[in-house]
């Protein structure tokens, strides 16, 4: 799976982090790199949709957590994915 | 490699840039540099601006501009281009140079008003008969000239030879290819018996076209394009900076309005042949050369015209005088009466004296649009200079803007 969102998503389930921290996090649980351009577009595209959130910080790092609405999303799509995995692992087994 | 990175803020929009910059440049910071980093913002930051209004607005104008012109285009009727070559042997006792000039006289006399008038109105070719019905023949004649009509003369061809080009633009391959035969005939006729010629050779007799050669459509559908995408250009920038956009309008408004004051200019010409070159000499050189006698008769009428609102052009036997007035029809008049002053100055005795002495080739125009002041390129000028001056003072503004510790 390399869909940003879905890995930023995920990232997020567990608690709230900020970009680097978010990007050593998707590195060590899906082995993707995802470049500051590429995490920046996602996050501007989740906070728009609501699935995502800034937390208050003073510091420069800032730090997103997912809503109500993101962890509906991901839930919904994590659902699909294990229904279209489960078919495709059925239909490879030897007949 | 983190150098470049500095410049990630240029990637993005101004918009995004203040929501997220902070936080992206910390991000920037924990990332190191490398190419792939590099690479990776550059491409965030295009399609974040795609994603931007502005963008958008550009994007939507321009497609809205391309199926405009698409359908214009396909609304215009087809040309078709007929073209015809001809050469002209330099004749035995032709001197150095009068080849020259009686193609220049031939051609004059092929593009006259009497002789395009008579082409036009032809009963079998019937040329522009939509145009005629809403413009005057006179604009007819003007506009074939200006569009659609073209003699060409080459460069001299060994043994003195010279090669022309005619070529006419109509509205259908036969109406463009009879047309072009008909200006051809006329430039023939027009050089046969001349002392200075031996003889014309067709070599490519009037061609028929197979294709249109306008409208060019994809030309003109990315020509909608790229004016939409402008459009939407100048629109984004107005919304932008509209102090710098508020100061072009007003710079084109008031140079716009300051061109009212300026009076109006006309020009009238005529073209007058004489049966050589140097009776031609001799009696423009005894009006032209006679400023109380020339001002006499351009002031039969009314006294605003000046004597450097007078002049005439010399090649061998032609003859092109030309007034120029705030009054169009003054300036027509003056020039009718300069014609009349050439008359006098020629001392015939009758109309058909006179016409043996010179003709009236071109009669005087009557000019439809003032050729001065050019009131867009005015208001025009006005606007770059209020855009001038508006960045001039945005950019002064920042330089005397005072720092701050």
């Amino acid at each position: 799976m390399t869909d940003p969102t879905m890995l930023v998503l995920t990232s997020l389930a567990d608690g709230e982090k900020h970009g680097y921290a978010m990007m050593e996090d998707i590195r060590k649980f899906a082995d993707v790199r995802l470049g500051p351009g590429t995490l920046y577009g996602a996050i501007t595209r989740m906070e728009e949709r609501g699935w995502i959130q800034p937390v208050k910080t003073d510091d420069r790092r800032q730090p997103y957590r997912i809503t109500g609405a993101g962890r509906e999303f991901l839930d919904e799509e994590l659902k699909r994915m294990n229904k279209v995995a489960a078919t495709a692992q059925q239909r490879l087994k030897p007949a | 490699m983190k150098s470049l990175l500095r410049l990630y803020p240029m990637a993005y929009p101004r918009a995004w840039r203040e929501r997220y910059g902070e936080e992206f440049a910390a991000l920037l910071e924990d990332s190191g540099g490398g190419w792939r980093v590099v690479l990776d913002v550059v491409y965030g930051g295009m399609k974040m601006r795609m994603m931007s209004t502005d963008f958008r607005l550009v994007l939507w104008l321009g497609l809205a501009g391309l199926v405009v012109a698409a359908v214009a285009s396909w609304q215009m009727p087809n040309r078709y281009r007929s073209e015809a070559v001809a050469e002209i042997s330099v004749g035995a006792d032709a001197e150095a140079g009068t080849l020259a000039e009686t193609i220049i006289t031939a051609e004059s006399t092929v593009l006259s008003r009497t002789s395009l008038s008579n082409l036009i109105q032809a009963p079998d070719l019937n040329l522009y008969s939509k145009d005629r019905e809403r413009m005057p023949l006179e604009d007819v004649i003007e506009q074939m000239k200006a569009r659609d009509l073209r003699i060409t003369v080459s460069g001299k061809l060994p043994g003195g030879a010279q090669a022309f080009k005619v070529s006419y633009v109509g509205d259908s391959p036969a109406s463009a290819s009879h047309t072009t035969k008909r200006v051809l005939d006329g430039l023939v006729q027009a050089l046969d018996g001349n002392k200075a010629v031996s003889q014309v050779v067709v070599l490519d007799p009037p061609s028929l076209p197979v294709r249109q050669s306008s409208p060019n459509r994809y030309l003109i559908t990315l020509a909608g394009l790229a004016g939409g995408m402008v459009l939407g250009i100048l629109i984004a920038g107005i919304r932008r900076w509209p102090r710098v956009a508020l100061m072009g309008l007003g710079g084109a408004v008031i140079a716009g309005a300051m061109s009212f004051a300026i009076p109006d200019k006309y020009i009238s010409t005529a073209m007058l042949r004489f049966q050589d070159a140097e009776s031609a000499e001799r009696i423009t050189g005894r009006v032209f050369g006679d400023d109380e006698m020339l001002m006499n008769f351009i002031h039969e009428g009314s006294g605003e015209t000046t004597r450097g609102d007078v002049s005439f052009r010399r090649t061998s036997r032609n003859v092109t005088v030309r007034v120029s007035s705030r009054d169009r029809l003054h300036a027509q008049a003056a020039v009718q009466r300069l014609i009349s002053a050439l008359y006098v100055s020629a001392q015939v005795r009758s109309q058909t004296e006179a016409e043996k002495m010179f003709r009236v080739v071109d009669p005087p125009s009557l000019s439809i649009w003032p050729v001065w002041p050019n009131r867009p390129v005015v208001a025009a000028t006005g606007l770059v200079a209020g855009l001038v001056l508006a960045l001039l003072l945005r950019v002064s503004a920042v330089f005397l803007k005072p720092r701050t510790a």
